[in-house]
């Protein structure tokens, strides 16, 4: 699937700029972003149930921008489940092919199948009032899928659900993804479902899209500023490229880094924490800084450390490991070197576009 | 101390319903077993205005009759009460609760008020007529817009319109967007969304629309009065003419025990049903 150059405004009010990116064939895509980001708009946008102000969608090279939802080859699971509370569960799964006309027998067993992939084969007769979310869900997902769509679009369908009940609606999520091999694109504001369920994460703010990559690669390597912050934490240095492609940072010097961009250029590098580690002695062949603890944080398997630089009393570094022994035993005060692999460093401009 | 209290509040609560509701009733239906001799009420019991009931056609007869009329009032203000309480749910949100409101206006104004302009509307030299002939849809202003059967039901239908809207206007509002969304989603037409899932929803409201105003026209003996003329005589003036005219009071009461008993059953028996429906 494709969308070209999308965009939606309601009124004055611009929801979603002009978009464009690539949905690859049986993927697990997440479109993730905080609310008013336009994720949710983009999601109504490819199922038809608002209009594009301008650009075009494709599904398998055919332009479905024009076509109304009841004839697009997507099927949504809605946040609130969009249950029929007057039919059954059956009933409610069986619609869509009882919609295209297929015969009674042949409904019967399609639904049949998709209460067994769902593991709710005995609750075929309840309604949904009868139901809990976790099974409402079940069925709203068995209602699209038993559609066979292209496209599996699906609005928040986890943020209902309490912590248990998420985790193991995500390792089903991904295990019938896998298993049917149908494109999945999900909506969350969640990251760590973005990075738990997906194969590439669309990272989305303010109605624009950020950065379109792998868990890892918009994890590690943000190409933006809102992409290194919204993600968990991260260390932002401000830096200016010099020429031949060396970045200049409070830390010093790092060659190749900044190969590719023009001198002057004022950029960010960004490290995540759990990529520093401390030493008690220079290791060669990385960037080593003469650092200070400043405090330390124990969260169970994981300890938080905070350094500042001796030459930087002005930053500070956020560094996490796992609790070893001598992490634990480190005291406010102490002399440490901070130690950065400069392979680590993800590099993004700082101009404003 | 805390035990008085409340049996006092109780009391003070109960008083009202219990003196200007619970007693008139039980003083109406026990007048039903009354009996009237010379004019005077005798205090006694009897099933005699019961059984006159149901021997006279004067009185079974106009009462199914009646009971046929409200069927008609109900039916004419489903077909045309659908449409305009769907039209108004289709509205983008900041219409839909001004155009409601049009629709309730004629409620703010008085019964009688109404009525007295119906019967212009519907006379000989009413606006009904004069639009008529002014179309050329017919050549001379017809008589029995006014004074008829079908006066009454015109009459009636148009004045507990807005009571077959807002119902269904209600239950048509609290069908979840997501609801639509999904069925389109599903690959249903809008005419599909509308026969398996719009409807089916709507249906509470569209049986409370059908309740309130068959019960209202039933009770209803003003307007069979004002604009039935000969013709229109309705279980209404039967009963009212007890009280007016023949001045025997126990059998009004009866027929107004009969009355009451016919719309219990009738709620009783749409509440049983829905149960039924709703898991």
């Amino acid at each position: 699937m494709q969308l070209i150059e999308v965009s939606k405004t309601y009124g004055v009010e611009q929801a979603l700029r002009p978009i464009s990116f690539e949905v690859r064939n049986g993927e697990f895509l997440t479109i993730l972003g905080p609310s008013g980001s336009g994720k949710t708009t983009v999601l109504r946008l490819i199922g038809g149930f608002t209009q594009v102000s301008s650009g075009r969608i494709m599904i398998d090279n055919r332009d479905i921008t024009l076509l109304p939802a009841n004839r697009r080859p997507c099927n949504t699971v809605f946040q609130d489940y969009a249950l029929f509370p007057h039919k059954t569960a059956a009933s409610n799964i069986g619609y869509g092919l009882m919609v295209r006309g297929l015969r009674r027998s042949e409904i019967d067993t399609k639904v049949s199948d998709a209460l067994r992939l769902v593991g709710l084969e005995a609750m075929g007769n309840k309604y949904p009032i009868q139901l809990s979310g976790g099974q409402q869900q079940r069925i709203a997902l068995a209602r699209s899928l038993v559609c066979e769509p292209r496209v599996l679009l699906l609005d928040e369908p986890l943020s209902a659900l309490d912590a248990d009940m998420r985790r193991q609606m995500q390792q089903f999520l991904k295990k019938i993804q896998r298993d049917i091999k149908t494109t999945f694109i999900l909506v969350t504001h969640d990251q760590e479902e973005a990075i738990i369920l997906s194969d590439r994460i669309a990272v989305m703010s303010g109605g624009k899209l950020e950065q379109i990559g792998t868990p890892h690669e918009v994890y590690y390597y943000p190409q933006s500023y809102f992409v290194a912050t919204f993600l968990g934490d991260n260390n932002l240095m401000e830096g200016t490229v010099l020429a031949g492609g060396v970045i200049d940072l409070p830390i010093g010097r790092v060659g190749d880094a900044g190969a590719g961009r023009r001198a002057d250029e004022k950029i960010f590098a960004a490290i995540r924490p759990e990529r520093i580690s401390l030493d008690r002695t220079a290791v060669p062949g990385k960037i080593n800084i003469a650092s200070r603890v400043v405090d330390i944080s124990f969260t169970g398997a994981i300890s938080t450390v905070r350094i500042v630089p001796d030459a930087l009393p002005s930053q500070s570094f956020l560094i996490k490991a796992m609790s070893s022994r001598w992490i634990e035993g480190l005291a406010a005060g102490q002399s440490i070197h901070t130690v950065i692999d400069p392979a680590d460093l993800s590099i993004f401009s700082r101009e404003a576009i | 101390m805390r035990r008085a209290f409340r049996i006092g509040l109780f009391i003070l609560v109960a008083f009202v319903p219990s003196v200007f509701v619970l007693l008139p009733t039980l003083a109406f239906i026990s007048n039903s077993f009354f009996d009237v001799e010379n004019g005077q009420i005798v205090v006694t019991f009897t099933l005699a205005n019961y059984v006159a009931f149901l021997q006279q056609p004067e009185y079974w007869g106009v009462f199914l009759n009646t009971l046929l009329l409200c069927l008609q009032v109900s039916a004419i203000c489903l077909i045309f009460g659908f449409p305009v309480a769907w039209f108004i749910w289709r509205l983008p949100e900041r219409l839909r609760y001004p155009f409601l409101f049009i629709v309730i206006l004629p409620l703010f104004m008085s019964y009688v008020v109404k009525l007295f302009a119906f019967r212009s509307i519907l006379g000989l030299n009413g606006f009904l007529n004069q639009f008529l002939v002014a179309l050329h849809l017919i050549e001379n202003p017809y008589m029995a817009f006014l004074f008829s059967r079908d006066a009454i039901i015109l009459t009636q239908a148009s004045m507990f319109f807005p009571f077959m809207v807002l119902p269904i206007f209600l239950s048509l509002e609290r069908i979840p967007d997501s609801l639509i969304h999904a069925s389109a989603d599903l690959g249903a037409s809008g005419g599909t969304t509308f026969r398996k899932v719009v409807l089916p929803l709507a249906m509470p409201g569209v049986v409370a629309g059908l309740v309130f105003v068959f019960i209202m026209a039933l009770g209803d003996y003003i307007t069979p009065q004002m604009v039935g003329g000969m013709m229109g005589h309705t279980f209404g003036r039967v009963v009212w003419s007890q009280f007016g005219v023949t001045f025997d009071w126990p059998q009004g009461a009866a027929f107004g025990v009969v009355l009451v008993v016919v719309c219990a059953a009738l709620v009783a028996g749409v509440g049983l049903m829905s149960r039924q429906k709703r898991v």
